[in-house]
């Protein structure tokens, strides 16, 4: 039989494991939320679990080796500085806590969504730096601050929970394309290199088949919407009272820069694209208070439209050559993502026919 | 009996055509500690173990990545208790208290997760197939019912991943053999194989909605054991080598990224019999080989300290083949 002595010592390693377990969880995540805390799912990581790139380190275009031609990159911009950030690097970090023309900058992308925004990372006032949450919520990447703790969502463009609770993000243009169009757009770019300090492979997709299949990891909130196929990337468009989304395949014009115009909430918006070579980007059509007529031009390095004054713009809207030399459409929040994410933060979006 | 072996056979086919896959991470060591030792007549048995099991190593395929900034531990108090009804049928019931943990230490801040709870039961009905002077041969099968919370939410109302939750919130089910034998030049020293297939189930109230399902995993130890009397005590040590193949985990029928892999575990022990009927026994296990799908943590260490206890409730001698635990 046991003795009493033996019961006892069960009963005291058993306790210890059952103490040793009160405290649940450290991810600083109660409180109010603005959005359905149900749908708030753990991804499984845990809290920067995928770790943010804080110092990265970048090289020329000539120094790159481990890219294919056809692969997706991100191109900032800011003033004259340009920089690249692959997809292959974001893929493992989701967030590049970084500066771009002097500016602070959170270059944050979810492989789920497929969505890459840059977020301006001085919030009220102070500059911060975001890190990956490991929360999901509509499949779609949380970071959070790491000023205040507080937990914001990529796609909403706000902070949901925490101190800094519906402050709304600024974001800045993102182009995405593909790697041997973005060198050839901006042979001076600086890219992200692989030497992000942390140990990764970053030949393989992390995700196994996720890009190419219909299915989804995390349940949507409000199911699939069955209009576009669930991967497709479309350009969406998000303003205050309207959206609405551009798909690559109306933008197919043999040799030239296809333009599509439509209407956002009343503003006029005009969209650049050319499905072959992997790029779409949106701009109010809107230059000093004028509405431009434009021109469909085949691409010629950076510059992919141009207008009956004689101007010609470079993929970030600017003008780059012409009589208004210097000026730059007004942007719109828009950024590439696949239609699942799209559909889901913005049901029955409309799609440009 | 004939019915029971055929239907075994049967189950097995069918299910390696279905082989879907498993967590590697955490999860009840149910599989690794499966099977009391053979015994004879009627008697009772007592297992409680406590199981430490680390899986900090992060692997790209089978390349080691220098990254030990993840953590995911579970420990488990085990209970296994057995019945034998005669000398061929017994059964094995299994259950587990868990606490999971993952530890995330990037940046200079520690982010801690845990979970704690009643795990996953079993239940085992074995048959003797074969008895003779020195060897034995068993099978047995059974059901993992989801006695253990699969919907567990942080302190905040947040839900827990799925390989976090302490149950599976799935029926699986289990398929055993085991094979001993001992040598005739030297009868102390004894040697088994071990199969474990666990066929999981759907839990199809994932997240609310979702059908999540663990991946199948096929575990095989080779095991040899010897005893040795050092003044006063009775000692067994033990070496085993365990092959585990563990297939990708699924969600509503697709494979969920960076799960499944195969391993081979060493594994020594030793036993030490306090008297004829009761042993405290400790085990390691280390892999010595590993290749996962994509990137995900892997398996590192896991320690299991065990107290044993057999009643016999027929008041007669038995003969016990050497300890081969796993």
């Amino acid at each position: 039989m046991l003795s009493i002595r033996r019961i006892k010592l069960f009963n005291f390693v058993f306790a210890i494991l059952l103490l040793g377990s009160c405290n649940s969880d450290e991810n600083p995540s109660g409180g109010e939320w603005l959005i359905d805390s149900n749908q708030v799912l753990d991804g499984g990581p845990g809290k920067d679990g995928i770790p943010s790139v804080d110092n990265p380190d970048f090289i020329s275009i000539n120094e790159v080796d481990f890219l294919a031609n056809d692969d997706l990159v991100i191109l900032a911009k800011v003033g004259d500085d340009v920089k690249i950030y692959p997809h292959v690097i974001l893929d493992w970090h989701e967030i590049v806590n970084d500066n771009v023309g002097g500016k602070a900058l959170a270059i944050t992308y979810c492989p789920l969504t497929g969505t890459a925004v840059a977020w301006d990372a001085n919030v009220n006032g102070k500059n911060t730096t975001f890190g990956v949450s490991g929360l999901l919520y509509t499949t779609n990447l949380m970071p959070y601050d790491r000023e205040s703790n507080s937990t914001w969502s990529q796609m909403r463009l706000d902070c949901v929970n925490g101190e800094l609770i519906g402050t709304a993000i600024e974001t800045f243009h993102l182009v995405e394309t593909e790697w041997n169009i973005a060198t050839s757009m901006f042979p001076d770019a600086q890219v992200l290199s692989t030497n992000t300090g942390f140990s990764r492979n970053y030949g393989q997709y992390p995700y196994g088949d996720y890009k190419t299949s219909n299915s989804v990891i995390f349940p949507l909130p409000n199911g699939l919407d069955t209009r576009i196929p669930s991967k497709e990337r479309v350009l969406g468009i998000q303003e205050e009272l309207g959206s609405l989304a551009f798909r690559f395949r109306d933008f197919n014009n043999f040799g030239i820069v296809s333009i599509q115009e439509d209407m956002v909430a009343g503003k006029s918006i005009v969209a650049f694209g050319s499905q072959a070579e992997n790029f779409l980007v949106a701009f109010e059509n809107d230059l000093n208070g004028e509405k431009v007529n434009f021109v469909a031009i085949p691409r010629d390095g950076q510059i992919v439209a141009a207008d009956d004054s004689g101007n010609s713009y470079n993929v970030f809207g600017e003008i780059v050559e012409g009589p208004d030399s210097g000026a730059k459409l007004e942007e719109v929040s828009n950024y590439i993502g696949y239609w699942l994410g799209w559909s889901s933060f913005h049901l029955d979006i409309p799609i440009s026919q | 009996m004939r019915i029971f072996i055929a239907l075994m056979i049967c189950i097995s086919f069918l299910t390696n055509s279905l082989f879907g896959q498993t967590c590697c991470s955490g999860g009840v060591p149910v599989s690794a500690n499966l099977g009391l030792p053979a015994v004879e007549g009627k008697v009772v048995q007592l297992n409680v173990s406590v199981d430490h099991s680390r899986v900090r190593r992060l692997l790209s395929e089978r390349t080691l990545l220098e990254d030990e900034s993840r953590e995911r531990i579970t420990n488990t108090i085990l209970f296994e208790g057995g019945y034998s009804f005669n000398d061929k049928w017994s059964a094995d019931v299994f259950v587990s208290f868990v606490q999971q943990i993952r530890n995330v230490n990037q940046f200079s801040i520690l982010s801690r997760s845990q979970t704690v709870g009643k795990g996953d039961a079993a239940v085992l009905l074995k048959y003797k197939l074969l008895k003779k002077d020195r060897v034995t041969w068993s099978v047995g099968t059974g059901p993992k019912f989801p006695t253990g919370a699969s919907d567990l939410r942080d302190e905040n109302g947040l839900r827990y991943v799925a390989d976090l939750q302490p149950g599976s919130g799935a029926f699986d089910l289990l398929f055993w053999t085991n094979f001993q034998a001992v040598f005739k030049s030297r009868p102390s020293t004894g040697l088994a194989i071990q199969n474990v297939f666990a066929r999981k189930g759907v839990n199809r109230n994932y997240l609310g909605s979702e059908h999540y399902q663990f991946g199948n995993e096929w575990q095989t130890a080779l095991s040899i054991s010897d005893r040795f009397i050092i003044k006063n005590l009775i000692i067994d040590p033990a070496i085993s080598f365990r092959y585990r193949k563990a297939y990708d985990d699924k969600i509503n029928d697709s494979n969920v990224p960076s799960t499944g892999g195969q391993w081979i575990f060493l594994e020594p022990s030793l036993t030490y019999w306090s008297n004829p009927d009761q042993h405290f026994s400790l085990n390691f296990s280390a892999p010595f080989f590993s290749e996962v799908v994509g990137t995900q943590l892997s398996p590192t260490l896991r320690i299991n300290i065990g107290y044993y206890r057999k009643l016999n409730l027929e008041k007669k001698q038995l003969k016990s083949i050497p300890n081969v635990k796993y």
